[in-house]
């Protein structure tokens, strides 16, 4: 079983981390220019190295967070260590999955 | 005085299975708390069943659902509500007995392995003084065991393994003041996902808590122990 | 009845339904800060798995996310947006405000900061909202 403080720690640092991925990846698609309204402009946007690094991040850890989010609601359904053994896996399998789907998007778009 | 109507909540095993609600009527006077309406209708129905004990708010005995909000019976008058209908249920989250009991064992089961840290050395000893440098405590001898935190968390109502707020303000109290107490496994046992980390901050707990324990509070100082390092070994702050 | 016959019944276990989470009963401030910050959770998960689709488009070539973007073009999902602004800002400021009650900063003032993160997602709807229609 992870450790209760590890888990929660990792929570809160992603989201925190998020408030700020987060703004900015709304800043950019929205706000900078007229936004990103065609495909051209993102590619543009992606072709900056810092950009790319800073959506991947994003990427990574948005899904973390919303793993772990869905698992904690799980968990508060009060399930056996056996069943939230299969759920953690479960949802790290779903996790990695949209992680590699989102680097793959990014890479079909770049090249 | 004024007229209000009673809905109260029966329930016995068998008998009046489903539960069900039986209206009254009453006129009730200004001074009369839930408690006394209670003691008046088992006068017509004896088969109403409640737990009471000291009658002013210090046993705990008396927790039940008021109008949909954990109170202690006994200290709660009828006309402060100031609703034409009461609803009187037994607490959330907690096993039903019958009618408005309710069977406490599960919160003691949580409540126990902290180790009863009410049971120590008497304050009056020099060694039960606390320590110089503790500036500010919480007195946890505040807590009566009432259950009315347990009934409030929306954590507890749905997962069973989670240690719930009472057991968790009596950890906090062994933290900030062992008192001879074993801090280390005391902080291992909250430092659990089922133990201060399951907390989600909804505060329900210190909003129903009758005596200001606060355990929502205890709940993030616990954590804010853990997360600054507090040592396993010791319970200098 | 003899006594020895007399069988104790079972206290009735407490039913641990998920509307536990969503019931009515009288809650405080903090309670409704909790629930909100489920649904809102639960909200995005849904987008975040929606918008991953969208975003497949990208993968299908220009005119194939040019159409897409034309068929979001339209006041239903725009409206959409605005909700959904409206539900990250309140769960990111929200999770702000339970990342300080967790470092026992400002517990005592957890319902004012409550009102601070709801007024605060409530403006920035607005301006989104207005910004966006």
């Amino acid at each position: 079983m992870t450790s209760g403080k590890n888990t929660w720690v990792w929570q809160a640092l992603s989201g925190l981390l998020l408030v700020f991925l987060l703004g900015l990846h709304l800043f950019a698609n929205h706000f900078m220019a007229d936004g990103l309204l065609t495909y051209d402009d993102v590619v543009a946007y992606l072709s900056n190295p810092l950009i790319l690094v800073l959506e991947v991040l994003f990427l990574a850890a948005v899904l973390y967070h919303a793993v772990l989010g869905v698992r904690a609601i799980m968990l508060d359904r009060g399930i056996s260590a056996q069943q939230e053994r299969t759920l953690t896996r479960a949802l790290t399998v779903v996790g990695v999955a949209l992680f590699l789907y989102g680097v793959w998007l990014f890479w079909v778009i770049l090249t | 005085m004024a007229e209000v109507t009673f809905k109260i909540y029966r329930y016995k095993p068998g008998a009046i299975d489903p539960p069900r609600y039986d209206t009254f009527k009453l006129d009730v006077e200004a001074h009369e708390t839930v408690l006394d309406i209670l003691e008046r209708l088992r006068l017509d129905d004896p088969t109403l069943t409640y737990r009471h004990s000291c009658h002013h708010g210090s046993c705990g005995t008396c927790g039940m659902m008021v109008n949909g909000k954990e109170v202690l019976a006994c200290v709660t008058r009828v006309l402060d509500l100031g609703t034409e209908t009461v609803v009187v249920e037994p607490l959330r989250h907690l096993p039903l007995v019958s009618d408005l009991v309710v069977d406490m064992t599960p919160f003691f089961e949580k409540y126990e392995p902290i180790g009863m840290p009410y049971l120590r050395e008497s304050e009056y000893l020099p060694e039960g003084q606390p320590p110089p440098e503790v500036g500010t405590y919480m007195r946890f001898e505040s807590c009566l065991e009432c259950g009315l935190c347990l009934s409030a968390c929306p954590v507890v109502g749905t997962d069973p393994a989670y240690l719930g707020p009472a057991a968790l303000a009596a950890a906090a109290r062994v933290v900030q003041e062992p008192r001879g107490q074993d801090v280390a496994r005391v902080l291992q046992m909250v430092d659990t996902e089922q133990g201060c980390w399951r907390c989600h901050s909804a505060m329900e707990c210190s909003e129903v808590c009758p005596n200001d324990v606060d355990p929502g509070g205890m709940i993030m100082y616990l954590r804010r122990e853990l997360l600054t390092g507090k040592t396993l070994s010791g319970g200098k702050r | 009845m003899n006594i020895e016959e007399y069988k104790r019944p079972e206290p009735r276990q407490p039913e641990a339904r998920l509307s536990e989470w969503f019931s009515p009963t009288k809650r405080g401030v903090g309670g409704w800060a909790f629930l909100l910050h489920r649904l809102t959770g639960i909200v995005l998960v849904f987008y975040l798995l929606l918008h991953f689709s969208v975003l497949s488009y990208l993968a299908r070539g220009p005119e194939a996310y040019q159409a897409a973007l034309q068929f979001l073009d339209n006041p239903l999902f725009v409206a959409l947006e605005v909700a959904l602004i409206a539900a990250v800002v309140y769960h990111g400021l929200n999770g702000l405000r339970l990342l300080l009650m967790a470092l026992n900063l400002g517990v005592k003032q957890q319902k004012a900061m409550f009102w601070v993160v709801f007024v605060l997602s409530a403006l920035t709807t607005l301006v989104a909202a207005v910004y966006m229609f």
